[in-house]
Order: C-alpha cells, then sequence, then structure tokens
C-alpha cells in the first residue's frame, strides 16, 4: 500500500493543506487565486477519478460526464427551483454517482479495457450531446449562465463571500472542500477498502478466490468515484457561474483531466494533486503562446509520460528512497 | 445434516463451444481426504478444478459442497463457503507486501484492519515467509510466491483446500520443504484437499487418492497405488502408443 499512499501520507497532505491556508492571505492577486482555486477543484475531479482509473486499474474514460452532471445537476436544482446550492450541490453529488452505478452495471460485464474506455467514452459523449440539446433547461451550447453563487457565510461576524469575482472566499471554500475530500479519501484508502481495491486491481481472479464480491465492490467504488467528481463539478458550477456542455464534458477537459492524473502518478494518493497543480499552472503560464500553448503543454505531457512514467508522485518517491538508501 | 462426502460432483460435463473439456465427471470427495488429479497435459484437470473453485460452470452436472448445492455459487461465495484455492500461474497482489497479501482475505472475512495486522503474521509463519512479511510480494520467487498463495488460502479458514501445481516452476532445492508444509496441513490438521501436480515421486506424500483424467474423461480413480498400478495410466504416463 506504500507505492499507492506514499511514505507519510496523512502528513504530507496536512503540511499541504497548511501551506495553502496560508497562501490567500499573503498572495492578493485575485488572477493567482483564481487560478489556485481551479487547481483545487480539479484536484478533487482527479483525485475522485484516479479511484476508478488508477487504484482499481480500469481504464475508464468518461467521468467527465459525471463532472457535467453535478454541475448542471446543482446549477439547475438551485436556479429553476430556488434550492441554496449549499443544499444542490450535494444532490449533483448524488445524481453522478447514481449515474455511476448505471453506468458500472454494463462495465462488470467486460473484461477487456479498450472496451472498458469506449464504452465509457460514449457515455460522457451521450451526456453531452443531451445537455447541449435540451436547450429549454441548459440553453445548450450558448451557456447556462446565471447560476447563483454560493451563498455567503456569516462567520464570527467576518461576511466571506463566494463566485465569481470573489477570489478570497471562493479559494477557501475550494481548499475546505479539497481537504475534506482528501482526508476521507485517505481514511478510505489506509483501511479494508484500498487494501482490497489495489488486490482487485493487481489480480481479480485471486481477490475473487479470496471471498471479495467483486460486483458489489466495482459498484460501490464506481458509485463513490462519480460522487467525488460530480462534487467537484457541482462547486465548479457555482464558482464559474456559467457552464457549456463544450468546457464541461468536452474533449478538452477529458485530456486535461487525464493528463493531470498520468502526469501526477496514476494510481498514486499525492498523484492527480500534484498533476492538477503543475498541470493547471503550467496551462495558465503558456496563455501568452496563444495558439502553441496547446502543443507545448502536449509537449511537456509527453515528457513525463517517456521520462517519468511513474508521473510526479512516483518519481518524488524514487528520490525519496535514494536519500533513504 | 451433515454429509460425510464434503464435496460431491455429479455428473460433471464442460463444453467450451464444440470441445468437450470434461466428459460425465462423477466424484464424491470425504471429509479429511486428499485426492490428486492426475492425466496428461489438456486432460482437463484445471477445468474440474476450476468447476469445484467456481471459476468455470459446468455445462451440465451439479456441485454440492457441504450439503448444500452450491452450482451456480460465484468465486467469492464459495470461498465463503470454505472452498480455497492457489494457482497454476501464481497470483500474487504485487503492489502490496505478504502481510497486506494476506490481510486481504482476512479482512474479506470481515476482521478488522489492526486485528488482520497481527492475525496474517500467524499464517505467513506458517508458510516460512516470516523473513519476507514487510516486503513488497513482487519481489518474491516462483516458490515463495507458492507459499505466499498458501498463506492467502488458509488465512480464508477453508474445509476444502485447492492446490493446482505447487510444485511448478519452483526450484527443485525449495520442493521437499513446501511439500512437507503441505502434507502437515493435511495429515495434521485434516484439512480436507484436491491436489494437481506433475510430479509423481511428491504426490505420494500429499494425496491418499487419485482421479485419472485423460481427454476430459474419468480413466481410473481409487487409491493412489492402484491409480498408479494401472495399465492404462502407465501406458499414458509412460508415453507408449496412445491412441
Amino acid at each position: 500500500m506504500t507505492e499507492m499512499l506514499g511514505r507519510r501520507p496523512a502528513l504530507t497532505l496536512l503540511l499541504l493543506i497548511a501551506v495553502l491556508a496560508v497562501i490567500p492571505f499573503v498572495v492578493t492577486n485575485p488572477y493567482y487565486l483564481h487560478v489556485l482555486t481551479i487547481f483545487l477543484l480539479f484536484a478533487i475531479f482527479a483525485s475522485g477519478w484516479n479511484l476508478t482509473l488508477g487504484i482499481l486499474g480500469l481504464k475508464t474514460l468518461g467521468h467527465h460526464a459525471f463532472f457535467a452532471l453535478g454541475a448542471y445537476g446543482s446549477a439547475m436544482l438551485s436556479h429553476y427551483a430556488g434550492v441554496s446550492p449549499w443544499a444542490t450541490i450535494w444532490v449533483g453529488a448524488g445524481i453522478a454517482a447514481l449515474a455511476g452505478l448505471l453506468i458500472g452495471v454494463p462495465i462488470l460485464r467486460i473484461r477487456s479495457m479498450p472496451h472498458v474506455a469506449i464504452v465509457t467514452l460514449a457515455f460522457a459523449e451521450i451526456i453531452r450531446l443531451v445537455l447541449a440539446n435540451l436547450k429549454d433547461w441548459t440553453r445548450g451550447e450558448l451557456g447556462f449562465w446565471g447560476i447563483d453563487a454560493m451563498p455567503a457565510l456569516n462567520l464570527g461576524g467576518t461576511v466571506v463571500e463566494f463566485g465569481t469575482g470573489k477570489p478570497f472566499g471562493s479559494y477557501l471554500l475550494a481548499l475546505a472542500f479539497f481537504a475534506g475530500v482528501h482526508a476521507l479519501l485517505l481514511v478510505v484508502l489506509r483501511g479494508r477498502i484500498g487494501l482490497t481495491l489495489v488486490a482487485m486491481r493487481d489480480s481479480e481472479l485471486a481477490a475473487e478466490s479470496l471471498a471479495v464480491d467483486l460486483t458489489r465492490w466495482k459498484l460501490g467504488v464506481f458509485a463513490f468515484s462519480a460522487a467525488i467528481v460530480g462534487l467537484s463539478g457541482a462547486l465548479y458550477a457555482h464558482y464559474i457561474q456559467i457552464l457549456t456542455p463544450t468546457s464541461t464534458v468536452g474533449p478538452e477537459m477529458l485530456v486535461t483531466l487525464l493528463a493531470m492524473i498520468i502526469v501526477g502518478g496514476v494510481g498514486r494518493f499525492t498523484g492527480p494533486i500534484l498533476g492538477a497543480l503543475l498541470l493547471t499552472v503550467v496551462g495558465e503560464a503558456l496563455r501568452e503562446f496563444g495558439d502553441y500553448r496547446m502543443l507545448l503543454y502536449g509537449g511537456i505531457v509527453m515528457l513525463f509520460v517517456l521520462g517519468a512514467p511513474r508521473g510526479l508522485a512516483g518519481w518524488l518517491a524514487l528520490i525519496g528512497r535514494r536519500r533513504a538508501a | 445434516m451433515t454429509d460425510a462426502n464434503l464435496l460431491r460432483l455429479k455428473d460433471i460435463s464442460v463444453r467450451f463451444g464444440g470441445l468437450t473439456a470434461l466428459n460425465g465427471i462423477s466424484l464424491d470427495l470425504r471429509r479429511n481426504a486428499s485426492l490428486g488429479l492426475l492425466g496428461p497435459n489438456g486432460a482437463g484437470k484445471t477445468t474440474l478444478f476450476n468447476v469445484i473453485a467456481g471459476a468455470v460452470r459446468p455445462s451440465t452436472g451439479r456441485v454440492t459442497f457441504d450439503g448444500r448445492d452450491v452450482t451456480g455459487d460465484a468465486t467469492s461465495a464459495r470461498s465463503r463457503a470454505g472452498v480455497a484455492r492457489t494457482f497454476q500461474i501464481t497470483q500474487p497482489f504485487i503492489s502490496l507486501t505478504v502481510r497486506e497479501n494476506v490481510m486481504v482475505a482476512l479482512t474479506a472475512a470481515g476482521m478488522a484492519m489492526r486485528q488482520a495486522h497481527g492475525a496474517a503474521a500467524e499464517y505467513v509463519d506458517f508458510v516460512g515467509l516470516r523473513a519476507k512479511i514487510d516486503d513488497a510480494a513482487s519481489g518474491l520467487s516462483t516458490g515463495q510466491r507458492k507459499r505466499l498463495e498458501l498463506a492467502r488460502a488458509l488465512a480464508t479458514r477453508p474445509k476444502l483446500l485447492l492446490l493446482d501445481e505447487v510444485t511448478g516452476g519452483v526450484d527443485r532445492p525449495s520442493i521437499p520443504g513446501l511439500v512437507e508444509t503441505i502434507r502437515a496441513l493435511h495429515a495434521e490438521r485434516g484439512l480436507t484437499m484436491v491436489v494437481v501436480e506433475h510430479h509423481m515421486d511428491f504426490l505420494g506424500a500429499l494425496v491418499d487418492e487419485a482421479l485419472f483424467l485423460d481427454q476430459g474423461e474419468q480413466l481410473v480413480s481409487g487409491s493412489l497405488a492402484q491409480v498408479a498400478a494401472d495399465a492404462r495410466v502407465r501406458d499414458i504416463y509412460l508415453g507408449d502408443a496412445h491412441v
């Protein structure tokens, strides 16, 4: 399990959260805070996806559909039914979890990974098309705008506001969810669940022979993973306050998030976090290169795949071991 | 009602498309017995093994285990009922340590992680992997992997242990120790076993009875000595003209 969690994962997470918590009090540039808020939300997304893709080892390529379902689900419910986003984000996560169960059922019967990839990819495309065509409700590619921001909180006399144009509050809110989700993931992965998932990835045959009910476990992980991704989508919706089908469940989202997991380290607890940080920051830094941006972005991803196939997390672990030796 | 037989196979046939892998196999295995499955390559030994473990569903016939019909049960359900196995091509959880490999079995049976951490040592000790307990399973030799699978299987507290070519691929000097460990399970703890093994000399230490399969058919069964003495078996094993 050390390979998945790294050494001292709780301490690493705690230190990271501590550093991230100081940032908004030091960095006041709203653009930097915006970039880091996006990093935090994508880190939640990537870590949720990593559960099925990396830790369980199923080549699921459709998790951006759960992101969109969480985002649109929460946004539409708060917009049309007037329910507080504090409640609807959980509904968004729940909708994504149900969709995860739904897509999990056919996946169970498929042993070939390329087919798993195609089925999940097709599922995401269906979601994109549905969102693009339910124009009366989603306004299609014109964009679903006017989404409510998370209502302000009064914390002991200090009012904290969220949403676009409120970088300080939005960053702290994203950080709170980042901390909560990753603490939960760590508890889950350190225990029986993490042990069983890694065992299933290494040999389904052997795991099954040791009384591990593959069906129950896979469906459970699919729902859990989808719920986390859905939650990140809901938070994203109430932060950016405008959604389009292409920006949430289009191919660019798929590639960006997949690259984060690969560059960070597939199947490693800290991998998606590191990947999201690096690629969000690099992605923004490359904006000045205009059309060459995605080319350079792709080049960096290639460099990592060839030079550090275990990702940043694997590479750091290797350096740590060499130091210790 | 307790059945004197732990395992009953009734008229088991397995067809893969046009190929008949097993044809009308019936078998009663007493509690505390140890049975060897013999036969040349492709005789159906591993298929029969998989039918008992639940990995292959028979085309016809019934499997009864511990007085209950388990024909339709999945592998995980068979494991809970008390069937444990090792694999011909070892299947260690390579990202986990030796201890964690055993903990998978213990926690799947409902044991808490902390408790399983300690309890795993007992099984690892028994198979002689104490020195490797917190090493990655990926670094184990074939012989050690076979021992690890044995520890994992025993951690499910099985009533029936299925061993698939337990000496296969193991370096020769390590074989006697491995065979002795397994022999003790049967002789001293009375564990019921089904063993697929090519080495006749080791088979004698492990099993009392044998079933000889050839081309999916049950050719001879009885005590190991009887089966080994059978003229047809000798023919096939000595590679004499066989039609």
